[in-house]
């Protein structure tokens, strides 16, 4: 039954629409709950059927590839949506006890589903257009996120995410538009056979292709395109961060592998070039990638370094991460490693498990204090154990201390490194290190320890504090059973790396 | 006729970007829009701006070549998106107003940090 492979995008899909509908319903909360839970287990099938059939694929309306829009469901695909429905159970948990009844009315839980729906779908298409399409839904949803608060600060901060992220999808369908007239498909496989092909220009190709990984970047935060996140992060509420930093961040990241390592790997520069002529169009990319993930990875710790407030340490926190993220990718891109796409991958859950618990916490601080201000915070360990356990494994998973799933991932990127022998990137991964370290243990000695402050509110409620347990128990439990992950992962990279066997996946029926 | 139409697209483009760095908040918007405009106009001229109508033009009795349907299809699906979009962008932009009752971009700096 191939159409498993939407049933995913369906459940969420499905729960979008309800949840508009009955936004002002007693049970609303239940509802959307019960949906993730679908989600959830339609995920779990998928990923079965992928783990015994292999890949699978859905051609909507019976249009044959490359015709029709194609949706395929490898092992990458089935980790990536396995990430999205453990951290959005938990965000959506958190959610019902956070955002007050106002917010509800005005159909938070629709804005969540749609943003789930449109990862899901990105994660899944299997046509270059149809990711166009998914990522305007991403976005769409975060605005509304972003300006959930209202005040003068989240509206502004709306204006330019906004304006920039128009900015951003016009040269997505500028690149797109350009990649479908030298090519002469949107689908993405038989792009990737077509780019092996003699007649193909390759010189648009070249061109075409970095303006899409400009758009990426934007999209994942990359230095220079960063300056998006920090003020996003910080003004949303804290559930829409974690969204946001732990998955959206995300699409862009997995976009990344499947297009250049999947799809536009078999591209090569022309002959007639000035520089690094007849090599893969991916050698130039990768320069790109590295030099940007480098700058991120120093950039982001640096400013994470001397923050007052929780949720802007975190922000600028998540922005360097995204560098640790995209260091191997680099690697992969002009190697094929891959370990170094597995590890990339390990790294990237890591994230998405430790970052969204992190930036939960920092809403449950302000609801006990009233501040997130590091400086007027302390001894909160002394009140609340249950928190400061749970901020204490996140903060350290991130900082890679074993047995957490964070260890791995740090230790999976120092080896690809030392692998590819780059000195100036270990160095680099070594100072990223290091100010993780020393960020998120300045930040933990401050909230944590020290005189205890006067409380004044007090409004945790059990369902937010259970919520940030539910992604502290994956913190650990992945990082103490690693060995499942670290196949899937590895898995996903094979399947990553596999440019033929993703082409014969989407076009086979048809030979 | 190319060139015609990639003159336009570049006056466009740069008309955009003139006004995303004006410091009025609703030109900025205006310029936005032009630019996701001007990235559909870009879409079309893909599939090639000469030809006979798609379907139609087929068969024996015509000598003339289709034009390639897909960009528009996808021209019409990126005009939707960038419909909702600046609804969103032009509500945002009266509340935006309301709040703060002003829409001078340059004396709101480092508001949101």
């Amino acid at each position: 039954m191939t159409q498993t492979v939407i049933i995913p995008f369906l459940a969420a899909l499905v729960t979008a629409v309800l949840s508009i509908i009955g936004r002002k319903w007693k049970y609303r909360d239940q509802l959307s709950l019960a949906g993730n839970i679908l989600y959830l287990a339609a995920v779990l099938l998928l990923n079965s059927k992928i783990l015994t059939e292999g890949a699978l694929t859905y051609q909507a309306g019976g249009w044959p590839a490359p015709y029709g829009i194609t949706f395929i469901a490898d092992p990458l695909a089935g980790l990536m949506l396995l990430m999205t429905a453990a951290v959005s159970l938990a965000v959506n948990l958190y959610s019902w006890g956070y955002i007050e009844e106002r917010g509800k009315q005005a159909g938070y839980y629709a804005f969540f589903y749609f943003m789930v729906t449109g990862m899901t779908g990105a994660f899944t298409t299997g046509d270059l257009f149809n990711l166009f399409v998914m990522f305007e839904i991403v976005l769409m949803s975060s605005y509304a996120m972003v300006a959930y608060t209202g005040t003068k600060k989240s509206l502004f901060t709306t204006l330019k995410y906004v304006i920039l992220n128009i900015i951003g999808s016009s040269l997505m369908l500028i690149a797109i538009g350009g990649l479908y007239s030298v090519t002469g498909t949107l689908n993405m496989a038989r792009m990737a056979e077509l780019l092996t092909q003699a007649e193909v220009n390759m010189f648009p190709v070249l061109g075409l292709t970095s303006i899409l990984f400009c758009v990426f970047a934007l999209k994942s935060g990359l230095v220079p395109f960063h300056f998006w996140a920090p003020p996003v992060y910080t003004n949303s509420p804290p559930p829409a961060a974690a969204m946001m930093a732990g998955l959206s961040k995300k699409v862009g990241i997995y976009a990344v592998i499947r297009l250049y390592l999947t799809v536009f790997s078999t591209a090569r520069i022309p002959e007639k070039a000035p520089f690094m002529s007849g090599r893969p169009v991916n050698d130039f990319i990768a320069v790109l990638m590295m030099t940007m993930a480098v700058l991120t990875v120093l950039l982001g710790g640096l400013s994470a370094l001397n923050r007052d407030r929780i949720s802007k340490l975190l922000s600028y926190s998540s922005v360097g991460q995204v560098g640790f993220i995209f260091i191997p990718i680099a690697i992969a891109t002009t190697s094929g490693s891959q370990a170094a796409v597995s590890a990339a991958l390990v790294y990237m859950v890591g994230h998405a498990l430790a970052k969204p618990s992190l930036f939960m916490i920092s809403g449950l601080i302000k609801e006990i204090t009233g501040t997130t201000d590091i400086r007027r915070l302390g001894g909160i360990s002394e009140s609340s154990f249950l928190i400061s356990a749970a901020f204490f494994i996140s903060a350290f998973s991130l900082v890679g201390v074993p047995p957490l799933i964070g260890f791995f991932g740090k230790l999976l990127v120092f080896r690809t490194a030392i692998v590819y022998e780059n000195l100036l990137v270990i160095l680099v991964l070594l100072f990223g290190a290091v100010t993780t370290l020393f960020y998120m243990v300045k930040a933990w000695l401050r909230i944590f320890y020290g005189e205890p402050v006067e409380f004044t509110l007090s409004q945790v409620t059990r369902k937010e504090v259970f919520a940030v347990m539910i992604l502290v128990v994956l913190i650990v439990v992945s990082g103490i059973y690693f060995e499942p992950l670290y196949q899937m992962a590895e898995k996903a990279a094979e399947a990553a790396l596999n440019t033929e066997a993703y082409v014969e996946t989407v076009l086979g029926e048809k030979k | 006729m190319s060139l015609a139409l990639a003159t336009v697209l570049g006056l466009l483009f740069s008309a955009g970007t003139y006004l995303i760095l004006r410091r009025d908040a609703v030109r900025v918007v205006v310029g936005s829009l032009i630019i996701s405009q001007v990235a559909n106009i870009y879409l079309m001229t893909m599939g090639g701006s000469e030809g006979g109508a798609p379907i139609l033009s087929h068969g024996a009795k015509h000598d003339i070549h289709a034009t390639d349907p897909v960009p528009q299809a996808l021209v019409l699906t990126a005009i939707v998106i960038g419909f909702a979009t600046t609804a969103f962008l032009l509500s945002l932009i009266y509340r935006f107003y309301e709040e703060n009752n002003k829409i001078d971009l340059e004396s709101l700096r480092g508001e949101d940090r």
